[in-house]
């Protein structure tokens, strides 16, 4: 069946903002699918509200609409572009769920779209519940039997005929609560009764308990023509009970044998058949660990998150297959892009395993719960690759860049032996090092007692915890065994680091890479070729191993080679996480294809299984290693490259400029001085004095009583953080020394560095990104922020072009950006912050890299910023390649870029702005005016929710006078106002109807928690307050809103900047905007 | 004990071996790609002679589990892995792979790059085993054995009856090697089965015939007993081995293929249908297409085109792949036609 030339003009609909759950993976996806369709010559639209994403480029779709993801926005797309066919599969839930509408609704036939690949029937068979349920029955896959029940007696007969143990769950109750594991039948009536009263509704959902049983899933595809493939079954370490996505994930299988492997692949199988899939499809299943009992526990009928993982673990790509059985080839048809010899449908034979752990945001959100379940709250995650599954295991450890370079945790070894023991209890992040520790704790005990034990505690597979053993058993052979080159290499091959076996045998880590070397202990690199070495693979896809032959082409450099030899090594991103989001990965990619445009070879070292960087066909060759200097430098040693692009990958990638510099690495652009005079205060102030330009105050402290004198110095409030980070990590405001106190307690973490107290100035802030050769800058645009200083820049609402700078002043902050950029040496791309406040310019930050803002003024300015960049860094000057210095032509439209949080996933996270950023995504509006252009960004953000038209208000008293006048502006456009007592009795004073409404201890419907919770209004505007119970009060009234779906504004200015965009909505609809040919 | 496995042309891997290497040890060397079912591969017929290469490099995690042996003990000469797995965990499993082995006496070499090894065997060219690849053992690498010897073995069948619940027909099997699955899945449609050694006497009396696998070259197969079994004009079924000597009897020629189909994930196209389906082989050999009327060709490889599936008669099918319960289904309803006729 070859393609259907019927198609010829697609609409490729994307996934939206990053929000925990729905990440890069679909990036990913979105891009090798529309790069697929391009292939075949068609003719692509593209929808995503995400500008970040390399997928909203104009090389990537012919039409590019970054609107807000809304059925609204897809049919004016549609009737603007007519396009004959839509794919939705490809754009995870959200994508899915905008197709399934427009089909539902009659819109797709009155338009004559298709919707290709897996069509509306099969996604209604897979998605709805009941039918799903009906459909697994039919063909004979069990699923987790479950009733709703409204009293105890029917939950007890379900229990009765099913089996202890059994899950309860309340209907509509938050996190939860009410709900749990009885194991018997006065557990449960105790819990069921509790439940129902808890439940809003009065029913609770009982559920067979499966908690231990494994967790495998198959990543499968099928073919109109009904041929099917699995493209790799997948083994989660955890087992059921934690969220696939937060579960550390091995591929292949490996404690499954072939019957139970062979039984469960057949009924992915079966099931996709049964469901008609056309294209790719998750089928998740729980297995019972002591039988060949099993149970579906879910089908996604789409590309999803697992997809990405197992594209990358085997090297098939499956978005791109998917698309082009939409496009009706057969999978015997399709070649095999990694061999060239072979065809797509051949199931992927791997010959090594694949470890990936998630990447947790803990670190950002203190407050936030760290135990694991059902909701997922990983931003993003690592892989690794290794023969080995211990080296795999520490590879994937370092890849998270969490300060570990190993499964030693400082924190527990800390713990008391029961304290230990009690942890083992606990399911959160660090519990693979709680494992670890427990081990290292009974290293000398005999090993399958210690295995059973936590397996009894855990129901993790002793195969994984005798791995983790292994571990812990070289970390003590180390401590007290020569260190002889067979121990050195069989170290090496369970993945020690360096570091950790100079700290384990008391050297220095420049000592145990001497010894390797002066041994010929090196890493080979080997080839990921779908077919475990079985044909010849065209795809230059490298893992590390060692004690393995290397197949990486060894560079000979030769003074003669032509240009085309020259290889340049970019650093990626790793992981996505709050502050280093897929913006990184936007440039990371971008720097690839510019290097290979100018005639180089690209060599790309990344960690994240979820990106665009890592698809096999990006650059020249992709490494698949973690992203430490010794993990780089073996690859280095190796590629032998010209130099190394560290300014693309975030803070990852210029992190590692110091340890390459010092071993004589060529970075190439803005030298290592530049970096380290942008990070070092003195260097950086001296710069700063040299260039007559302004700074707030402050200094860099090392002690807390220089730290509390420089604040009083300064006057309060002042800004409080550690040097070195990324987003504002661990950033306060302090308003006096208490707040100060508290928070210096905290920064333990941070021990031997400065802390850095600068005097707080709150007035407007903007950023540029500037492209430095070396001469001169050229600066895409300004944009501004429209929240005071104060909330972190990647948190606020940023527009372009700015409306509030003033002539004069932009060209002082062009002036003060080509001063600095020339004062660093800045060759490539340079980041400011500047604070404009009393007409004065003061300069926050510079930071000599690429930054978060740069997808997103290049999409907006169709200026190619890090191919300039790129070229700048090489050596080219801007005027060689056709542009001129200074600011480039603004735009005629106005762009809003906004931020999106996932506050409901992260139970306890405070959701308070501040000058640590908490944001996973962001939103594009754009419109020829602003009013508009902010109604776009928060339809695309989710923030606009007409109800009930009622909007609460619980300010602080600092706000309150401000807040009466935005609250007038809010009954004018029909808003009923709530407010608590404070906020009440001043709109009462400034003559303002209102309805008061109660603090959170009180009785009743009109509580403020309950009114939230019964979503009984459309919008809660709340400003952090002073005093220990209101702060209690605000923090529970903002985790309410969040959780119950409420959009919560904690800025006045973000109020503000809403009422502005619906005081001028108009009433015809917005106007979609193709950026690619605006 | 250290072994090194060296290679005419060079390349030296180094590794330990655990048992099994005595006088007179010889094999042929083979790699294959499945990434379970090693207790199946091992106790294959068809592995018999067999050094084996398992490009899976974490092998013996769920252990072994008796049921999961396709004969009654694991043939292959020797086992070749990267990692032996130093426990085993699995509800089924009742023995680590590495006891089973030290039982039956078959070495087993660890520590094995055997991602490269695998790149050097994939690209032999010319036949089974045209290079030499030596295994030395020992410190010193004292001794040497073959580990490219030619293919010789065979395997020698008991004579038994096996009868199916509700027999709809009985089938005699000249056994080259049946694996206990298709045994498995003949018996649960309904078929029983007379097994024959290879070469004994089978008369015309039974409902069918069956060629199953087995090791060793094709050509070096006595053809009578197939010929008889044509001749007698009822349905056969043939697989892999079987499949080849069928064809050697009906005049075709057989080539071997360089490296081998061996794996679980071999694509195959129904000629009829259209549809591929993911197979599992264990052979080095191969009919050659120009050999046979192309009419006669139900299945072939998708990757290399080669054949997979002949259909000489209405009622005589051979497949060079593991058959799956719906091929095997096929074979019966021809038994049940058949029966009907008569």
């Amino acid at each position: 069946m070859p393609r259907d030339n019927s198609i010829k003009k697609v609409l490729v609909i994307g996934s939206g903002p990053i929000v925990i759950g729905q990440a890069a993976e679909f990036d990913y996806a979105g891009t090798q699918c529309c790069r697929a369709l391009k292939e075949e010559g068609l003719e692509v639209i593209l929808i995503n509200s995400n500008p970040a994403t390399i997928m909203t480029d104009k090389d990537i779709a012919d039409r590019v609409y970054i609107e807000p993801m809304t059925t609204d926005t897809v049919r004016d797309v549609i009737r603007k572009e007519r396009p004959d066919s839509v794919i939705g599969t490809l754009g995870g839930q959200t994508g899915l769920n905008l197709c399934m509408e427009l089909a539902e609704d009659g819109f797709l036939d009155a338009y004559n779209v298709r919707l290709i690949g897996t069509g509306p029937e099969t996604i209604r068979k897979a998605e709805d519940r009941l039918i799903f349920k009906q459909t697994m029955e039919a063909i004979g896959q069990p699923c987790i039997e479950s009733i709703v029940s409204e009293d105890l007696q029917g939950a007890l007969d379900f229990a009765e005929r099913t089996g202890y143990p059994v899950v309860i769950r309340p209907a509509y109750t938050l996190g939860g609560a009410g709900g749990g594991i009885a194991y018997d039948e006065a557990e449960l009536r105790a819990i069921a009764s509790g439940g129902l009263r808890a439940s809003r509704v009065g029913q609770v959902l009982v559920e067979r308990c499966i908690a231990g049983w494994k967790e495998v899933e198959f990543e499968v595809m099928r073919d109109g023509a009904g041929n099917r493939i699995a493209i790799c079954g997948m083994e989660n370490i955890d087992p059921v009970g934690v969220h696939t996505g937060d579960s550390i994930v091995v591929a292949p299988t490996q404690t499954l044998g072939a019957p139970e492997y062979n039984m469960l692949r057949k009924a992915s199988l079966d099931i996709i058949d049964e469901l008609g899939i056309e294209g790719g499809c998750n089928v998740q299943f729980a297995l019972h660990p002591a039988s060949f009992e099993y149970a579906v526990i879910e089908v996604n009928p789409r590309l999803s998150r697992s997809s990405a993982l197992a594209s990358k673990a085997v090297g098939f790509p499956i978005a791109k297959v998917a698309t082009k059985i939409a496009l009706g080839y057969r999978l015997d048809e399709i070649r095999n892009a990694v061999t060239q010899s072979t065809y797509a449908s051949f199931e992927p034979s791997v010959d090594y395993c694949c470890v990936k752990i998630p990447k947790w945001p803990f670190d950002k959100f203190v407050t936030a719960k760290r135990t694991l379940g059902t909701q997922m709250k990983a931003t993003g995650e690592v892989m690794s690759i290794s023969p080995s599954f211990e080296a795999a295991l520490l590879k994937a450890v370092r890849s998270l860049e969490q300060g570990f370079d190993s499964l030693q945790m400082p924190e527990l070894a800390e713990l008391s032996d029961d304290a230990l023991e009690e942890r083992l209890t606990l399911i959160d992040d660090r519990r693979l090092f709680v494992l670890a520790e427990y081990l290292r704790r009974h290293i000398a005990e005999e090993v399958m007692p210690l295995l059973d034990h936590l397996y009894t505690i855990t129901k993790i597979d002793r195969w994984f915890l005798s791995k983790i053993y292994s571990i812990v058993r070289m970390e003590w052979v180390l401590t007290r065994s020569p260190l002889t080159p067979q121990l050195l290499l069989h170290a090496k091959k369970l993945g020690f680091p360096d570091s950790l076996i100079a700290r384990q045998t008391g050297k220095t880590e420049r000592d145990i890479r001497d010894e390797r070397l002066s041994s010929g202990i090196v890493p080979g690199y080997r080839v990921v070729d779908t077919c475990a070495g079985e044909f010849t693979a065209q795809t230059p896809y490298y893992y590390s191993a060692y004690g393995v032959s290397n197949e990486a082409p060894v560079s000979r450099p030769q003074p003669s080679q032509p240009s085309a030899a020259r290889r340049v090594v970019v650093l990626g991103s790793g992981p996505i996480r709050i502050g280093q989001g897929i913006e990184f990965d936007y440039c990371s990619v971008h720097c690839v294809w510019a290097l290979q445009n100018a005639g180089y070879e690209a060599i790309i070292i990344n960690n994240n299984p979820e990106t665009v960087s890592t698809d096999f066909d990006v650059a020249d060759r992709l490494y698949f290693e973690p992203l430490t200097p010794e993990d780089v430098v073996s690859i280095l040693d190796i590629e032998k490259p010209i130099g190394v692009m560290v300014q693309f990958g975030g803070q990852t990638a210029i992190k590692l400029a110091k340890p390459l510099h010092d071993l004589g690495i060529q970075i190439i652009g803005t030298p290592f001085s530049g970096v380290d005079g942008a990070e070092d205060r003195k260097i950086f102030d001296r710069i700063l004095e040299d260039c007559k330009i302004d700074r707030p105050r402050g200094a860099a402290v090392y002690t807390r009583e220089d730290a509390v004198q420089t604040a009083h110095e300064l006057g309060y409030p002042v800004l409080a953080r550690p040097s070195y980070v990324l987003g504002g990590q661990g950033m306060t405001i302090a308003f006096s020394d208490e707040e100060l106190n508290d928070w210096l307690d905290n920064m333990e973490l941070y021990d031997g560095r400065p802390i850095l107290i600068d005097q707080y100035i709150m007035g407007l802030e903007v950023e540029v990104d500037a492209i430095c050769d070396g001469e001169d800058v050229l600066i895409p645009g300004i944009m501004e922020h429209l929240e005071r200083a104060g909330v972190h820049s990647g948190d606020s609402i940023s527009v372009y072009p700015p409306g509030r700078v003033p002539e004069a002043r932009r060209e002082t902050l062009y002036r003060y950006t080509r001063d600095i950029a020339l004062a660093l040496g800045v060759r490539g791309l340079i980041n400011i912050q500047f604070i404009l406040h009393d007409g004065k310019v003061y300069v926050i930050e510079a930071n000599p890299r690429s930054s978060r803002t740069v997808p997103y003024i290049s999409k907006i300015t169709g200026l190619p910023v890090v191919d300039l960049a790129t070229q700048a860094a090489l050596g080219f000057k801007l005027p060689d390649l056709g542009y001129a210095y200074g600011f480039y032509p603004e735009k005629q439209y106005t762009a809003v870029k906004m931020p999106v949080f996932s506050f409901e996933k992260l139970y306890g996270a405070e959701v308070s702005l501040g000058p640590e950023m908490k944001s996973t995504g962001e939103v594009l509006g754009i419109s020829d005016n602003l009013p508009d252009a902010l109604l776009k960004a928060f339809i695309g953000g989710g923030y606009l929710r007409s109800v009930t038209r009622r909007v609460i208000m619980t300010v602080s008293d600092a706000d309150k006078v401000e807040m009466c006048a935005l609250a007038r502006r809010f009954q004018t456009l029909g808003y009923e106002i709530y407010a608590t007592e404070g906020t009440y009795a001043a709109l009462q004073e400034h003559g303002l109807r209102a309805s008061l409404i109660y603090k959170v201890e009180a009785e009743g419907d009109l509580n403020i928690l309950e009114f939230i919770r019964s979503k009984g209004v459309d919008l809660v505007i709340n400003t952090s307050t002073g005093g220990v119970s209101s702060r209690r009060d605000g923090y529970l009234i903002r985790r309410i809103a969040v959780e119950s779906g409420i959009p919560c504004l904690t800025s006045l200015d973000t109020a503000e900047a809403l009422l502005l965009s619906l005081e001028h909505r108009s009433p015809g609809r917005l106007d979609v905007v193709d950026i690619a040919n605006a | 004990m250290k072994a090194t496995i060296k290679l005419e042309s060079g390349q030296i891997f180094s590794g330990f071996c655990m048992g099994g290497m005595t006088e007179g040890f010889t094999s042929g060397i083979v790699f294959n790609t499945s990434m379970t079912g090693v207790t199946e591969i091992l106790t294959d017929p068809s592995s018999m002679g067999q050094a084996i290469v398992l490009t899976n490099p974490l092998i013996g995690n769920y252990g072994v589990c008796y049921e999961d042996f396709q004969s009654d003990k694991p043939h292959a000469a020797a086992l070749i892995v990267s990692e032996l797995s130093e426990i085993h965990s699995n509800f089924r499993s009742e023995d680590s792979l590495k006891a089973v082995l030290e039982r039956f006496d078959i070495p087993v070499i660890t520590g094995i790059d055997t991602r490269s090894l695998v790149r050097l065997l994939r690209s032999r060219q010319g036949g089974e085993s045209p290079r030499t690849v030596s295994v030395f053992v020992g410190d010193n690498e004292q001794t040497e054995y073959p580990l490219s010897a030619p293919p010789l073995s065979r395997y020698h069948a008991q004579r038994r009856s096996v009868k199916a619940e509700n027999t709809i027909a009985t089938v005699a099997v000249a056994d080259t090697g049946l694996r206990r699955d298709l045994e498995r899945m003949l018996l649960s449609c309904g078929v029983s089965l007379e097994v024959f050694p290879y070469g004994d006497v089978i008369d015309g009396t039974y409902d069918g015939y069956l060629l199953p696998g087995g090791p060793g070259n094709p050509e070096d197969y006595d053809l009578t007993t197939v010929k008889t079994i044509i001749q007698t004009g009822k349905p056969v079924f043939a697989v892999g081995l079987g499949h080849h000597l069928l064809a050697l009897a009906n005049g075709a020629k057989i080539t071997s293929l360089s490296p081998g189909h061996r794996g679980a994930n071999i694509p195959v196209r129904d000629i009829q249908t259209g549809k591929v389906a993911i197979t599992t082989q264990n052979h080095g050999f191969t009919v050659d297409t120009s050999s046979v009327e192309s009419g006669i060709i139900s299945h072939v490889n998708v990757n290399d085109s080669s054949v997979e599936g002949l259909s000489w008669r209405e009622d005589m099918l051979s497949v060079q792949f593991q058959p799956d319960v719906e091929t095997v289904q096929e074979f019966v309803k021809i038994l049940e036609k058949s029966y009907a006729k008569r």
